[in-house]
């Protein structure tokens, strides 16, 4: 039984992470305790919302070993994370478990390393508490391309809960994890934050590590932490932010680096004084559904309230970000999965027959579903000869001057206010055959990718005739992502209490 | 709706524009991608043209952003090195069977270290 749009809603059955470290700190709730709830929880809903691939098995005796070690030397001596249990997205490498990428491709695959995201949560005394659906290599914004079935939105089974971190955001929403890791290349953590009432948050490129991130699009694809709560995304990004010899794309200023209250610290400054430009081409002329327009509106009215100043942002190139950023992700991508033939990565194909090279490889990729096969032709056609300067070429070059404006926009704006997405969440199936209308409801996301922006989407009321949660969002200059965190903290506080579908 | 619309809107223009790009066109892509898209005239391989088409249909819209002299700048690579320019670019063809005459080159080394089949080495436990 899932929760039903129109009004079921209720506070969340788990604390926030703050609440959390307080309990088990002091021991007035053992981490097994909030562990044996979370895994009740997993085992009455998983049936329906499907939000992991792969659960932890051995979570419960990982949290008593928490709380042994909290008991006999200190709070202190079970990690600042005190045994929290987070959820990660199944694209990201974490050595006990398997990493699939929900492909049939890399079934029953377990890396034998930690990304350098989960490693620093585990080395900050997190448990993982299991895999998280997906679009399958995280190309989808609704986890219907997941070769293990879609996840439902637990605000109502029939809408889909968002995309491609999707499972992630169902995790965290139906209170089966404290909080989860997503990843994001178009909006694949804030689409479906977006669409499950919860926060996500996309860090300025370079600011968290992709060293085990399975790649799909190397020079826009993020990591990303995905909460309840402003807070309890801040939190996550404290501990997994900051400079990865393994990763050379990352940056080493802008705290983080293991301090958890790096940025979720400095919230509760307020938002007094800050500059909010609403971006004018995501709101208006029908832009963006009238519901999701007039949430960005109350959001814009809400932060004048708490004493920022708004005005209107004008980014003309915006209409072309879903093009470009189709255009080159699509050529990333086929040069990334053309290691999946079988020999190289993905599944060996246990086959008493010899093949042909290539007839081998084309076997091997009959694994791949369909939306990440198109993708591959894709990636093939728009770098070639004859077609480079057509297509990838020019969306490099609309990439950059879709930068210099979203820069320009940022020099009289501290942050930019936008939806996340422009339409209300979609039943399952409604627009998995329409490619159009699923680049369509990328516009707003898209645009902190291409120009490595941060960006946080926070629930900021519900669609009228469905009642599903509608998300804003809020893009600020690189490195920021403590302001625009600062900034959804203070929309958070206007929007009223934290509300969870009530399963 | 200059993006193409929430609603889908953008469709029937990116539709429209797709028929520069033909089947063949994205078959003979497919080919050299090593992608399997079904027999011809059927359903999937019709579902997968269909949709590509509209996508690159979509994308077609990048003409419409100006701007073509600049990019021509970055496409010449300026300040890189070894940047292939535009007109360099390799034509691929596909290698069906191994016996075009790419393949040919390519698993040259294959052929005559095992024959004209390879199999797979098992790389995982």
């Amino acid at each position: 039984m899932t929760g039903r749009g129109g009004g079921g809603a209720a506070a969340p059955v788990l604390p926030t992470i703050r609440r959390y470290l307080e309990d088990v700190g002091t021991g007035s709730v053992t981490c097994e305790e909030y562990m044996c709830r979370i895994r009740e929880r997993i085992e009455r809903h998983e049936g329906s919302l499907h939000a992991y691939i792969a659960v932890n098995d051995g979570a419960v005796e990982q949290a008593r070993g928490v709380d042994r070690r909290a008991r006999e030397g200190g709070a202190g001596a079970a990690g600042p994370c005190l045994g929290l249990p987070v959820a990660v997205k199944d694209n990201i490498c974490v050595s006990s478990m398997p990493t699939t990428c929900a492909s049939r491709m890399l079934e029953g695959y377990v890396p034998p390393y930690d990304a350098t995201a989960a490693a620093r949560l585990l080395g900050a005394g997190a448990i993982i508490a299991g895999k998280t659906n997906m679009d399958e290599f995280a190309m989808g914004l609704t986890t219907e391309f997941s070769a293990f079935g879609p996840s439902r939105n637990p605000w109502d089974a029939e809408y889909a809960p968002g995309g491609s971190s999707g499972g992630s955001a169902v995790a965290v929403s139906a209170c089966e994890c404290m909080a989860a890791l997503g990843s994001d290349t178009g909006g694949s953590v804030r689409n479906p934050a977006s669409f499950c009432g919860i926060v996500g948050h996309k860090p300025t490129y370079g600011l968290v590590s992709r060293y085990g991130l399975v790649s799909y699009s190397n020079s826009i694809e993020q990591i990303g932490p995905m909460g309840r709560t402003v807070e309890d995304a801040a939190f996550i990004l404290g501990i997994i932010a900051g400079r990865d010899p393994r990763d050379d794309t990352t940056i080493g200023a802008g705290g983080g680096g293991g301090d958890p209250w790096a940025y979720a610290g400095g919230l509760g400054g307020g938002i007094e004084g800050v500059r909010v430009g609403v971006v004018s081409e995501m709101v208006d002329g029908g832009a963006a559904e009238p519901d999701v327009a007039a949430a960005v509106r109350r959001a814009a009215s809400a932060a004048e309230r708490a004493g920022a100043s708004c005005g209107d942002a004008s980014l003309g190139m915006a209409e072309f970000a879903v093009a470009a950023y189709y255009t080159i992700t699509s050529a990333e991508a086929g040069s990334n999965l053309a290691r999946y033939d079988g020999i190289r990565y993905g599944a060996n194909r246990d086959d008493p027959d010899a093949y042909e090279f290539n007839v081998y490889v084309r076997r091997a990729r009959s694994l791949l579903g369909p939306e990440v096969k198109r993708r591959m032709i894709l990636g093939g056609f728009v770098p070639s000869a004859g077609h480079a300067g057509r297509y990838y070429l020019k969306a490099v070059g609309i990439r950059e001057r879709l930068t210099r404006q979203v820069d320009e926009a940022l020099s009289r704006f501290d942050v930019l206010l936008a939806p996340t997405v422009p339409v209300a969440p979609f039943r399952l199936g409604e627009v998995i055959d329409d490619p159009v209308r699923m680049f369509a409801a990328d516009y707003a996301t898209v645009l902190a990718n291409l120009t490595g922006k941060p960006a946080v989407s926070v629930p900021f009321g519900r669609a009228g005739p469905s009642g599903m949660p509608i998300g804003v969002q809020v893009i600020g200059g690189a490195m920021r992502d403590a302001l625009v965190l600062r900034v959804a903290a203070a929309l958070e506080a206007a929007a009223g209490p934290v509300e969870a579908p009530a399963l | 709706m200059e993006h193409g619309g929430w609603d889908g809107a953008g469709a029937d223009a990116a539709a429209g524009q797709a028929a520069e790009v033909g089947e063949d066109e994205i078959r003979r892509v497919a080919s050299l991608m090593r992608i399997d898209i079904g027999k011809e005239g059927g359903d999937e391989a019709r579902s997968h043209i269909e949709k590509v088409r509209t996508m690159i249909g979509y994308f077609d819209m990048l003409d419409r952003a100006g701007g073509a002299e600049e990019e021509a700048a970055g496409a010449a690579g300026a300040g890189l090195a070894g940047a292939v320019q535009l007109g360099d670019l390799r034509e691929d063809e596909p290698e069906d069977g191994g016996a075009g005459a790419a393949g040919a080159g390519r698993y040259a080394r294959v052929q005559t270290e095992g024959g004209t089949y390879v199999r797979a080495p098992a790389m995982s436990p």
